[in-house]
């Protein structure tokens, strides 16, 4: 359950860029990006989630999760692939000698917020 | 309004692991992270390390575990310095993180120290994710476990320096196929260096050592 270390993370960076932004009313989403290489439960991260941000601004807020499929080059004869599983060889050449250039990443990417001026949600506010 | 951030989810912990890590260069200690399963037999490989190399060298371990002190008692028992860190009365982590491993190199002593071996909690998933500034991060699969377990935890194997095929003496009562573990954890790591041993005999113990003494050579620059 590595997962509530992940959440603690998360509340504690965007919390941190939270502090230089004047007149913030809370959070509403917050974008990440997960390599396949890790193994994540998006259920436990949010539940863990909501644990460790009651009582901030980042109550409530939405994780929106974006899954990075795991891409190499052949260092050999240079071909770009997609891996299927996790066989870390190039399906050309057969060589070993690849470079993962995406799928590694564990990145909090960016994140939304409301601010004491605005009235809740963009959505609401057009309604009103 | 939408806030760019890019960040890593786990940057304060991998800064601090490379604090971790450059500190325990400077005085000279390799740093060795142990990972594996629970019952794969990572207590007994340290103990059999330190009773071949105890004479010329000096070990310190800290001990990762939810509950007990047992494996503790084990290290003292050989004279090591030895820290317990015991996860549960903070949620029972699955995983020891560079934060504990920081608060407990304050507590050792270190002075003198050749090697400091970090036993991680029994668990091939979460401690992957945790860098805690090891030098040489080495996951240890005994072989009743079977000859999956690389395409199954697959990080765990893509961020080790080393994997020891543990039991081995085991081989002839199972019908794990080696061969086929080495091609599966080759797969996800063509540079995984691989050794056999058994803890129990002895057997490629030697080989271990070998690599230790190695990487301590290439650490501290060969100065010895």
């Amino acid at each position: 359950m590595h997962e509530l270390s992940l959440a603690k993370n998360i509340v504690a960076t965007v919390s941190q860029s939270l502090e230089g932004i004047k007149g913030v009313k809370r959070v509403k989403s917050i974008k990440l990006k997960v390599g396949r290489i890790h193994v994540l439960s998006v259920e436990a991260l949010d539940f863990c989630f909501k644990l460790m941000s009651e009582g901030t601004p980042l109550e409530g807020a939405e994780l929106e999760v974006q899954e990075v499929p795991l891409t190499a080059r052949c260092e050999k004869c240079g071909e770009e692939f997609e891996l299927d599983g996790y066989l870390f060889v190039c399906p050309r050449c057969g060589s070993p000698e690849i470079k993962v250039i995406r799928g590694e990443e564990l990145l909090i990417e960016s994140f939304k917020i409301v601010k004491e001026d605005e009235n809740g949600d963009q959505g609401l506010k057009e309604n009103t | 309004m939408e806030i760019k951030v890019l960040k890593k989810i786990l940057e304060t912990n991998e800064k601090m692991a490379d604090e971790n890590r450059r500190f325990l260069r400077e005085k000279g200690i390799l740093c060795v992270n142990m990972m594996s399963s629970p019952g794969s037999g990572k207590s007994s490989i340290i103990e059999k390390t330190v009773e071949k190399l105890g004479d010329g060298f000096k070990f310190g371990v800290i001990e990762g575990d939810i509950q007990t002190t047992l494996d503790a008692e084990r290290m003292a028992r050989l004279g090591v310095e030895t820290f317990q860190i015991n996860t549960g009365p903070f949620g029972g982590d699955c995983h020891l993180e560079a934060g504990w491993i920081r608060a407990a190199l304050n507590e050792m002593k270190l002075d003198g120290l050749d090697f400091l071996f970090i036993e991680n909690i029994g668990n091939l998933v979460c401690p992957a994710e945790f860098d805690v500034g090891s030098h040489l991060n080495v996951v240890v699969l005994s072989t009743p476990e079977g000859e999956d377990k690389p395409l199954k935890y697959p990080l765990m194997f893509r961020v080790s320096h080393a994997m020891l095929i543990n039991k081995i003496d085991l081989l002839p009562y199972l019908d794990m196929d080696v061969e086929t573990l080495r091609k599966n954890a080759l797969g996800v790591n063509p540079g995984l260096k691989i050794i056999e041993v058994s803890a129990k005999t002895g057997q490629g113990i030697d080989r271990w050592i070998e690599l230790l003494l190695s990487e301590r050579e290439n650490l501290i620059g060969k100065k010895e």
